[in-house]
């Protein structure tokens, strides 16, 4: 409101009395709020309410209820038309088939209109939806191409082996880069190290086909 | 010392019985109802176990793939085959409920033209071949190499299977014939530089590979 | 303003309608990526996720001369904030409160929904434990169409400075002045009304520039402002419960439109509120 009340007066010299004031409006529109926010904002920062394992839990949740709601989403879609976007971002039918739990013979099923059981169309959309939100949330650029290729270089894992495994929270937290891939590879086998330890290598021949040797000393 | 194993017979097998799909090239694992081994005596079920580089360059095959005699056993769990059997690929519920096994002794040079896509009854996995290959090579040399170095060695060549299936079930149902499509298929496999093949090596560009080789199938239709 | 039951003005004065919902949780922690993504997933197509403040203040605050302000842009903000496609309205969240609020009021029950959907998704994703305080604040800024109007022959009585006779004899006129009232009007309810006439700088108090957009033309023009602020701030706190909160809502906006109905004269609705022409806010 406007301050010429304000600008005016006469100033006595006796003392006063603070005059009882009715209260500034308690129910603050956004802005109030974000202004608010911001000039408190040099405490704010040395102080955090959601630290340690309640933030990390509130994000897990929030993930989780992101998820479930874009599959609910896609899953109003026909099967054959998620599968062919899963198709079209590059993924081979035998991994889609492992990570949805069910053989490829069933895919090609689906694919040709038959409908699968509800659950399997909730998987299905769920597997979209996941692509989705690591693509576009965390940049994932080509989830296909990311997600068969393997975490740590020492062992076989690959995101596709943990999705089929049903670790979609470790594999989202690897696409927001929130752990590193070897605490990606702990979460989920905590005996990694040992059980991908290997005497052997792959290596290309003279003719640039693949064999397989023992690996060679260092 | 102990091989690698299953948790379940779904674990080894891509396709059985009717969901076998004709149009998917021969493939390392292939169950045949009835072959005829040279050299095998037994007649009966057969799978191929030669490495697929040996017995086809691109379309073209060869004269000859190594095969071996698939018979009857005594039925076993999956735990057994870690530490026994070494000379047998099991193969258990490949035809109705029972077990069979793969005999790694009874091989022999199977003519390429008996191997009819209509009496296949089983393809293998990807496990399922890594599992079939680990057991070969130990039975012959006692090497163990664990299955997913084989996996890492030649999951290209199951690529490039499942991209030749899924291109002929595309131009097949398009009206074209299955040699044409295998050779419109190869030629494709071929172009670029490097080529989509040599692409399928590397584990980060199979996805282009496979949008490409989709893609292109698909232009393929649209020009007919 | 507007009720099921009461009338609707053609040419209505609102120019915000906020609601604002506490609840325990320190605002002004950072809220997690997270919350806002799982936050726009529920929201859906039609509210689009707004980037942190670093914007002038929309709203002059109340007392103070209209300023314009920029704030620091922080790396994780304390406040998620989402607006409808056509930015006509609000959503926020913090950690401790849910805000909704729109510049294109038209009624209630069309309001509710958007509120609906807020505290819905507040409940999901914080998991309120209580409420704190609940509060719906109308602002209207009444413009007649004059230079100079004469807010005596507008308005009640009620909410003009003292005056006599003998004062307007003598010619002096009241040239501004500032109310402010407080009222009881429930248990562990009350209503704060300021009011007072506007200059024609600014011309508005709720700001056409900022984060909402006005519909209309740009507000000019000497107004006169009724800021109404009801809230429901119980003792004990009692456990969230999303039916509770709305209906708390509902009941705080119906004393406010009739301390409003009772400000205005039949002339002011018969010649301005409900007169053709264009919308006044």
């Amino acid at each position: 409101m406007s301050d010429t009340l304000a600008q005016q007066g006469t100033t006595p010299t006796a003392g006063l009395v603070a005059t009882v004031a009715v209260p500034e409006p308690v129910t603050k529109t956004i802005e109030e709020r974000a202004k608010s926010l911001a000039e408190h904002a040099g405490h704010i920062r040395n102080t955090t309410s959601l630290i340690g394992d309640d933030a990390a839990a509130m994000q897990l949740e929030a993930f989780r209820i992101q998820l479930d709601e874009r599959t609910a989403k896609l899953a109003k879609q026909a099967p054959s038309e998620l599968l062919a976007e899963l198709s079209e971002l590059g993924f081979a039918w035998r991994d889609l088939a492992r990570m949805l739990g069910v053989s490829v013979p069933a895919l090609r099923r689906w694919r040709g209109g038959e409908l699968p059981s509800g659950e399997n169309r909730r998987l299905v959309a769920q597997l979209l939806a996941f692509t989705q939100i690591i693509r576009d949330d965390h940049l994932v650029f080509e989830p296909a191409s990311w997600m068969e290729v393997r975490i740590v270089g020492d062992a076989p894992l690959t995101p596709i082996d943990l999705y089929a495994a049903g670790q979609l929270e470790v594999i989202h937290d690897l696409a927001a880069e929130k752990i590193t891939p070897e605490a990606a590879l702990d979460a989920a086998d905590p005996d990694w190290r040992n059980r991908y330890r290997s005497e052997w290598e792959v290596a290309t021949g003279e003719d640039g086909e693949r064999f397989v040797r023992p690996k060679t000393r260092r | 010392m102990t091989l690698d194993t299953f948790d379940s017979a779904d674990d080894l097998y891509l396709a059985r019985g009717e969901e076998v799909n004709p149009h998917r090239p021969l493939f390392t694992g292939d169950v045949f109802a009835d072959l005829v081994i040279p050299g095998v005596i037994e007649d009966g079920m057969a799978m191929i176990v030669a490495h697929p580089c040996t017995f086809r360059a691109g379309a073209v095959l060869a004269d000859r793939v190594l095969v071996a005699r698939v018979v009857p056993h005594s039925k076993q769990g999956p735990g057994s085959w870690r530490t026994g059997f070494y000379d047998r690929m099991p193969l258990p519920d490949v035809s109705g409920t029972g077990q069979w096994v793969g005999n790694l002794d009874l091989v022999g040079r199977a003519v390429v033209t008996d191997l009819d896509a209509t009496t296949r009854i089983a393809c293998l996995s990807a496990f399922g071949v890594n599992m079939l290959q680990q057991r070969l090579t130990f039975h012959l040399t006692r090497a163990k190499i664990p299955t997913e170095t084989f996996e890492e060695a030649f999951s290209h060549t199951f690529e490039e299977a499942e991209l030749l299936e899924e291109w002929t079930d595309a131009l097949v149902g398009g009206g074209w014939t299955i040699t044409d499509a295998t050779t419109a298929f190869e030629h494709f496999l071929r172009s670029e530089s490097p080529t989509w093949q040599e692409r399928l090596k590397e584990a980060q560009l199979r996805s282009a590979v496979r949008r490409a080789c989709r893609g292109e199938a698909a232009r393929l239709l649209r020009n007919e | 303003m507007d009720d099921d039951n009461h009338e609707v003005y053609r040419r209505a004065p609102v120019a915000l309608v906020a609601t604002e919902i506490a609840f325990p949780g320190e605002i002004g922690s950072p809220m997690p990526p997270a919350v806002g993504r799982a936050a726009a997933e529920l929201l859906g197509d039609d509210w689009v996720h707004e980037p942190p403040p670093r914007l002038p203040v929309g709203v002059n605050v109340l007392g103070s001369a209209p300023m314009s302000v920029e704030v620091a842009g922080m790396s994780s903000s304390p406040i998620l904030r989402f607006a409808d496609r056509h930015r006509g309205s609000a959503i926020a969240l913090t950690s401790g409160s849910v805000s909704v609020e729109t510049t294109r009021y038209v009624n209630w029950p069309q309001f509710k929904t958007a509120l609906e959907l807020a505290v819905g998704i507040t409940e999901k994703l914080l998991r309120p434990t209580g409420v704190i305080r609940a509060g719906m604040r109308y602002i209207d800024e009444i413009r007649v169409g004059r230079d100079v109007p004469q807010w005596q022959e507008w308005l009640s009585a009620s909410v003009m400075p003292p005056a006599f006779d003998a004062m307007a004899a003598s010619g002096w006129e009241p040239m501004t002045w500032t109310g402010a009232a407080q009222y009881r009007i429930g248990e562990d309810r009350q209503l704060i009304l300021r009011y007072g006439p506007q200059p024609s700088q600014p011309g508005f108090f709720v700001n056409p520039d900022g984060p909402l957009r006005r519909p209309g033309p740009r507000p000019q023009g000497p107004f006169f402002l009724l800021d109404f602020d009801a809230s429901w701030q119980p003792q004990v706190v009692p456990r969230w419960d999303t039916h509770i909160v709305l209906e708390t809502c509902e009941q705080l906006r119906r004393p406010v439109r009739n301390l409003f109905d009772q400000i205005l004269t039949p002339r002011l609705v018969d010649e301005v509120f409900n007169s053709e022409g264009e919308e006044q806010r």
